[in-house]
């Protein structure tokens, strides 16, 4: 359990899915965030659909993420489930220009809730901001939204290279501190004491505390 | 069942923490710890709920016990004489404590599940309901699960206490050994009990009184629905399941995918103290092990990748030149790798070949010494799996993996024969930089001793059950119709370029070897050969490009060209029996992928005889105005998705009888219930029934037209028009 592994212990490994409509840059996005600091070590670092990478942590730990793409025509959207179960986080991502991949990934919500709860860290995250001309969703709309569903909010151009790599690391850091919480949540459950309640809440808080301050970050950093 | 906890009065200034714990037994100092728990008087019982009171420990704590209770019934062996001994969870030293010498418990957990209900129900004369002396039996097996989720603690040790408790178990091991079904080869371990300190922990369905045999069958239901749901299909409730596949369970089934995938998972890592990676920690000394094990994992996977491109390039070009007389060429060049590079199974996975092998030999050679607890452990499960009358594979892989991952913890942690000395032998020839990887090692053994013998058997209950369930039979016709179609109506975008004819025989090739693999991780090393190679067939000039959105329909066109029908029962099968860590990368992805592409090919025939083929877009429902086909769209409240069909219509059919061929179509039982809309700019209007549902696209002129069929009560939000630049 997680008392064996006392502070800088392995490799975490964290799943991440990309959900979101056909040919809104989900694929763009990993690339582009892969590209920026290549590394070959996987057998397939080629590919889009899956990619791995390791991140070093603030507080020095190494973890390891798993991000899964999906495909996003309609005809696979059942498949979802195979996809995202077990996964830590998930990026929905929609094309800023585009009102029904909006849609979509409030679809994605609904369905992400219902199946997980609040088991997995969500971004929502509105790219091509490069066409900014076109744009169909207001900022102020999609933020207030994701506030509503709990999820964070990131605008991102993978064409011109912008936010994403913002938008990895807020990912990074909320898939940590999901586990940690979790992790808090096991000690405790070891304890065995009766203070177990109190340090929960001490932990819930502080998590939200946090989550503030990252939709707060992601939007100034646009 | 009842709970116990130690009372406070329980000497706590004695428990060190566990961590304090690991390092004295590091150090090999202080083995006589033992369970102050054990004396029953300072037991106070608490129910769990009342106990944690947070529902989720409530949860870890029951799954926790439960999969105790499985894996209780392990055999146990002699203290390996072994200075540097690793690993220090108490229930280690617990067993410690207890095995001066050879205990016995035959352990049936698999049976136990599947013979259970046959139990309780016809009372089995093999295994009469256990009385009285058993009370305190239950109660040790219960203190066990107390222990363990206090994460290891053990007290100083009371010699005299501890014998005492070594006698009661000896003497309730015996009876158990009575009771048990297997009444064969429990017997044979009564002598060697009887004459010696022997250790039970415990033989659950013998042991435990009516009521907990009464969690146990619920248990096994649910274990089943784990089971089937920790399946890839599960997770999205398509897992054929004779009982279940009734129309409503698939959102049923759908409900905690997550909860149930990482169940077994956690199991096996909690009572086991695996480390992340699933990897048994070998050493604390070797503190750099951890990162290592990364990097030997990358260049391990780079020389695995290197020798597939070769093993594939190679292949490739001789299935040019002579196709006729491919075979005995790919034979002989498998040969020759063989001979060069040694067989893929021995050289998998070890790091360092010499040490490696001389442990993973004696392994080997342990198994097949009937006089040991290994070996004798390993022949019981696989005669218990044949004789079970379990059907759903999924079941009969989760004891499996489990079973695996069991016997590696035992030879791990508590050695059998020469084991450790072994392990130490091989551990002073590494070099500095080296490291045995010790658990992949094991893994490839107990492929070849559980797996192996297996195999057959787990492969006549998949045919049965796929089809039972119709599903092979689906996947086949499907795959035939598919065969014919071209590469647009995979849903193949125009950019991307499907794998050629030379491309496809390739990999069909790669397909039949897999099939013919037997152990999972030659299956897996060929199946990512396969996936490296649709890759490159794909003609994407560096292969960047392919994201999931082109990859999936490739993938599915490859299935359905290259025939692969066995598609289905090969990836639950690899990944039924891969160890739970590995699914988190590289392998889970791709296998989940296949099996996309296995149910997208199962409803090839049904969506493209409704939504038209090729263009998967719903938004392509601006269909010309007139037309003798109406598109309409049915929101599918159970996922939120939406979906499309096509009906034919004269110009003149009235929205009454558009409803009623949905609703006979879509199955709807309540059509009263449902009604057709117009939709425009996500705003809709009811259609009455006598309107023609044709005349309103019409009347939209030129704005986004389409209809939908809902329940009226519907509240939907509906995707405004689409934007001609959006796409």
């Amino acid at each position: 359990m997680s008392s064996r592994r006392p502070g800088a212990g392995p490799t975490l490994n964290f799943k991440a899915v990309l959900l979101g409509e056909g040919c809104v840059g989900k694929t763009s996005l990993v690339l582009r965030y892969m590209e920026d600091r290549f590394n070959t070590q996987h057998l397939s670092t080629l590919q889009a659909s899956f990619v791995t990478k390791k991140v070093m942590l603030p507080d020095e730990r190494r973890a390891q993420l798993n991000i899964w793409d999906t495909a996003g025509q309609e005809r696979f959207h059942a498949l979802g489930p195979i996809y995202y179960r077990g996964s830590d986080g998930a990026l929905l991502v929609y094309d800023i220009t585009d009102q029904d991949s909006f849609q979509k990934v409030k679809s994605w919500v609904r369905e992400l809730k219902q199946m997980r709860g609040s088991e997995i860290a969500l971004i929502i995250v509105g790219n091509k901001t490069d066409l900014e001309d076109q744009r169909a969703i207001s900022y102020e709309t999609a933020l207030r939204y994701a506030q509503t569903v709990g999820a964070h909010y990131v605008e991102t151009s993978a064409k011109e290279n912008d936010g994403v790599n913002e938008l990895f690391e807020l990912l990074t850091r909320l898939m940590v501190e999901h586990h940690g919480s979790k992790q808090q949540n096991d000690t405790n459950a070891l304890r065995l004491q009766n203070s177990i309640s109190d340090d929960g809440v001490e932990a819930d808080q502080d998590e939200n505390g946090h989550t503030n301050a990252g939709v707060q970050r992601s939007c100034c950093g646009i | 069942m009842s709970w116990f906890r130690r009372s406070s009065r329980a000497h706590p200034a004695n428990r060190p923490a566990p961590d304090a714990a690991r390092s004295v037994a590091n150090s090999g100092t202080d083995m006589s710890k033992s369970l102050s728990s054990l004396d029953e008087q300072r037991i106070e019982r608490l129910e769990p709920e009342e106990f944690f009171h947070d529902p989720v420990h409530v949860r870890h704590y029951k799954e926790e016990a439960k999969f105790l209770s499985f894996m209780a019934d392990w055999e146990i062996v002699d203290h390996p004489q072994q200075e540097n001994y690793f690993s220090a969870d108490f229930e280690e030293e617990l067993l410690q404590q207890r095995t001066h010498t050879v205990p016995y418990t035959h352990t049936h957990t698999h049976t136990r599940t599947h013979t259970l209900e046959d139990k309780l129900a016809a009372c089995s004369s093999a295994s009469p309901q256990p009385m009285p002396p058993l009370g305190r039996k239950r109660k040790f097996l219960e203190l066990l699960f107390v222990d363990n989720i206090r994460t290891g603690i053990a007290l100083p040790s009371d010699g005299n206490q501890l014998q005492q408790q070594q006698q009661q178990r000896q003497q309730q091991s015996t009876v158990l050994c009575k009771k048990s079904k297997y009444a064969s080869s429990s017997l044979s371990s009564i002598g060697s009990i009887s004459t010696t300190t022997a250790t039970t922990i415990s033989t659950t369905t013998a042991t435990c009184p009516q009521q907990v045999l009464k969690d146990c069958r619920i248990n096994r239901k649910q274990l089943k629905t784990e089971a089937l749901a920790g399946s890839i299909m599960g997770a999205i409730g398509k897992c054929p399941n004779s009982e279940l596949t009734a129309v409503g369970s698939v959102s049923l089934d759908a409900c905690h995918p997550g909860e149930r995938n990482t169940c077994d998972h956690y199991d096996i890592k909690q009572f086991f103290h695996l480390d992340d990676q699933g990897n048994i920690l070998l050493n604390m000394a070797h503190i750099v092990e951890g990162r290592a094990q990364g990097l030997a994992r990358q260049s391990q996977s780079r020389r695995l990748y290197r020798r597939y491109r070769r093993g594939c390039e190679c292949a490739d070009e001789k299935h040019c030149d002579k196709p006729g007389c491919c075979m005995p060429l790919i034979l002989l060049l498998r040969l020759l790798c063989r001979l060069l590079f040694g067989h893929p199974r021995n050289k998998m996975n070890i790091q360092s070949v010499g040490p490696g092998d001389s442990l993973r030999a004696y392994t080997l050679q342990l198994a097949q010494d009937p006089s040991s607890t290994f070996a004798r452990n390993i022949e019981n499960f696989i005669s218990c799996t044949k004789e079970s009358r379990e059907a759903a594979p999924q079941v009969v892989m989760r004891n499996m993996r489990q079973f695996m991952s069991g016997m590696k913890n035992y030879l791990v942690k508590h050695g059998e024969g020469k084991f450790h000395a072994e392990l130490e032998s091989a551990r002073a020839r590494l070099k500095s930089d080296e490291f045995l990887n010790l658990d992949a090692m094991l893994e490839t053994v107990m492929h070849q001793l559980v797996v192996l013998p297996l195999r057959e058997h787990l492969y006549g209950i998949f045919v049965d059950y796929y089809k039972r369930s119709e599903d092979i039979q689906l996947l086949a016709q499907n795959v035939r119709y598919a065969y014919e179609r071209d590469a647009s109506d995979f849903g193949i975008r125009a950019t991307v370029t499907p794998p050629s004819q030379s491309a496809l025989r390739l990999i069909a090739n790669l397909l039949w070897r897999l099939q013919e693999a037997e152990l999972p991780l030659d299956k897996l090393e060929l199946f990512l050969c396969v996936i490296s190679t649709v890759f490159d067939a794909t003609g994407c000039p560096r292969g960047q490009q392919l994201g999931a959105d082109d990859f999936l329909p490739v993938l599915v066109y490859v299935v359905a060209k290259c025939g692969f029908v066995g598609a289905e029962i090969e990836a639950e099968f690899m990944w039924g029996l891969l160890q739970p860590t590995l699914l988190n990368g590289e392998p889970g992805y791709y296998l989940t992928a296949l099996c996309s592409a296995v149910q997208v090919l199962k409803t090839f025939m049904a969506s493209e005889g409704e939504s038209g083929s090729g263009s998967l877009d719903w938004r392509s429902s601006c269909l010309p105005a007139c037309s003798s086909v109406l598109r309409v769209i049915i929101p599918d409240e159970c996922n939120g998705s939406l979906q499309t069909r096509t009906l034919p219509v004269r110009p003149h059919t009235t929205t009454r009888e558009v409803c009623r061929i949905i609703a006979h179509k879509a199955r709807i039982t309540n059509p009263q219930d449902y009604a057709l809309f117009k939709l425009v700019d996500g705003e809709e209007t009811l259609l009455t029934d006598a309107e023609c549902p044709q005349d309103a696209r019409l009347a939209a002129k030129g704005k986004h037209c389409m209809l939908a069929y809902k329940r009226i009560d519907a509240k939907i939000a509906w995707p405004t028009a689409a934007q001609p630049g959006s796409h």
